[in-house]
C-alpha cells in the first residue's frame, strides 16, 4: 500500500525534474554567451562620440551608426605593407557576409591627416570596397579619436619621408556603440565573418 | 686489333697520351665499366658546377595594384642563397623614383616599420620579403599600378651583383605571389 502510493508519486516528481533540469538546460544554452573567434573586450566606459569628416565633406559622428555593427580601422594610406592587407582582407569579409553586410559598416580613419587629403583617402578607401567610409580631422580630432580606442601612433622618420606606426588592431562596436571584438592582422576571413555575423544578427 | 682515337681536352687544349696510356684508354672504353667516369663525372661536377655559376637567385617576385592617386608601392620577393654570405645592399626600378627595403614588425600591436640601410643573406639560406616582414616599398610611383601588370626590379648585392627580376602586380591587398593560394 505504501510502496504504491510512493510509486505514484515518484513518477510525476521524476518528470517534474527531468523537465526542470530541461528547461535549465535551455535557458544556459540560450543564455550562454556568443561564441566568439576573435578577441573579446571587456566592457569599458562609454566611448566619448567623435565628430569626423568622410572623404566628401560629410560630418559622421559615432551616434550616426547606432544600429549597425561598426568595423573600426586606424592606418595611414602611405602605408605599403599592412594597411592595403587589411582592407583587402576587410573588403572581403564583407563580401563573405552578403546581405548581412547591410548592417555593418568598414571605418577607416586616418593617422595622417596632414597627407591624407580627402581625395586621396576617397581614392584609396573605395578602391577596397565602393561602401568603405574613409575619415579624417584635424590632427587633435584624430588623436582624441585615436585615444579614445586606445590606438597608439608616432610618426617616424623614413628615408626623407616619415611613416607611422600604429597599433594594428581592428575594433568591432556592436550595433548599441560598445566596444565588443578586436581582431588582429592574424585574423583569418573566415573568424572576422563569423563574429560579424553573430553581432549583426 | 683496331685503334681507338682518342680526342681528349683539359681546359680547351688538346691532351698528349704516351702509347701505355693510349692502350689502357682504349682498352677501358671497350669494356663495360665505360659510362662509369661520364656518371661520376655528371652526379658530382655538374650539380657542383651549377650553383658555383649562379649562386644566388631572386624568385617569385610580386607586387600589389595601387588605387589611383596613389604614388606608393610594395614589392615583395624570395631570395635564395646557396653560395656564402652575401648583402643586398640596394634596389633600382623604372617604375618608382625610389625603392627602399622596409622592415615590420608588430611590437605589442603595434606595427612598427623602418628603413634598412641592407639586408644581410646567410650562407646556404632563404631570404623572404613577404607581407608583414620585410618589403620594399616603392615611392613615387611613375604610374598607378594594374593586376597583371610586370615591371623590372634590379637587387643590387655586395657579391653577386645585380639581380634583375620581373615583378607581377597582384589584388590590391593579395598576401602572396601569383600562383600561391591565399590563406584565409
Amino acid at each position: 500500500m505504501t510502496a504504491a502510493k510512493g510509486k505514484r508519486l515518484t513518477i510525476p516528481f521524476l518528470v517534474g525534474v527531468i523537465a526542470l533540469l530541461a528547461g535549465a538546460l535551455s535557458g544556459i544554452y540560450w543564455l550562454r554567451p556568443p561564441d566568439f573567434r576573435l578577441a573579446t573586450l571587456p566592457p569599458g566606459p562609454a566611448l566619448a562620440d567623435f565628430h569626423l569628416l568622410d572623404y566628401d565633406g560629410r560630418a559622421h559622428s559615432l551616434a550616426d551608426y547606432r544600429g549597425r555593427v561598426l568595423v573600426i580601422f586606424f592606418g595611414y594610406v602611405h602605408c605599403p605593407d599592412v594597411c592595403p592587407a587589411e582592407l583587402f582582407k576587410l573588403a572581403q569579409v564583407m563580401k563573405r557576409l552578403g546581405s548581412a553586410s547591410d548592417r555593418v559598416q568598414v571605418l577607416f580613419i586616418t593617422l595622417d591627416p596632414e597627407r591624407d587629403t580627402p581625395a586621396l583617402l576617397k581614392s584609396y578607401v573605395t578602391a577596397f570596397d565602393p561602401h568603405f567610409i574613409g575619415l579624417t580631422g584635424t590632427v587633435s580630432q584624430i588623436d582624441k579619436v585615436a585615444a579614445g580606442f586606445y590606438v597608439a601612433h608616432a610618426k617616424v622618420p623614413v628615408g626623407n619621408d616619415y611613416g607611422i606606426d600604429h597599433s594594428a588592431a581592428t575594433y568591432i562596436l556592436d550595433a548599441r556603440g560598445n566596444r565588443r571584438l578586436l581582431g588582429e592582422l592574424s585574423t583569418r576571413i573566415d573568424d572576422f565573418a563569423h563574429d560579424l555575423e553573430i553581432l549583426a544578427r | 686489333m683496331h685503334r681507338t682515337k682518342i680526342n681528349a681536352h683539359f681546359l680547351g687544349r688538346p691532351v698528349e697520351f704516351s702509347g701505355l696510356q693510349k692502350i689502357l684508354i682504349s682498352r677501358f672504353l671497350r669494356t663495360r665499366w665505360a659510362w662509369l667516369p661520364t656518371l661520376v663525372f655528371w652526379t658530382l661536377a655538374v650539380p657542383a658546377a651549377g650553383p658555383a655559376a649562379e649562386s644566388l637567385e631572386v624568385v617569385n617576385a610580386w607586387s600589389r595594384a595601387t588605387p589611383p592617386g596613389i604614388s606608393i608601392g610594395v614589392a615583395y620577393f624570395e631570395i635564395v642563397n646557396w653560395g656564402d654570405r652575401d648583402v643586398l645592399e640596394h634596389l633600382e626600378t623604372p617604375i618608382a623614383r625610389q625603392a627602399q627595403m622596409h622592415s615590420m614588425r608588430t611590437v605589442a600591436g603595434v606595427m612598427q616599420m623602418r628603413e634598412l640601410g641592407s639586408v644581410d643573406i646567410p650562407a646556404r639560406g632563404r631570404v623572404r620579403f613577404e607581407p608583414n616582414n620585410l618589403h620594399v616599398m616603392l615611392i613615387d610611383l611613375i604610374h598607378p599600378l594594374k593586376k597583371r601588370d610586370r615591371f623590372p626590379l634590379t637587387l643590387v648585392f655586395q657579391h653577386a651583383g645585380a639581380v634583375q627580376v620581373e615583378v607581377i602586380v597582384q589584388d590590391l591587398g593579395a598576401m602572396s605571389a601569383p600562383g600561391a593560394s591565399d590563406p584565409s
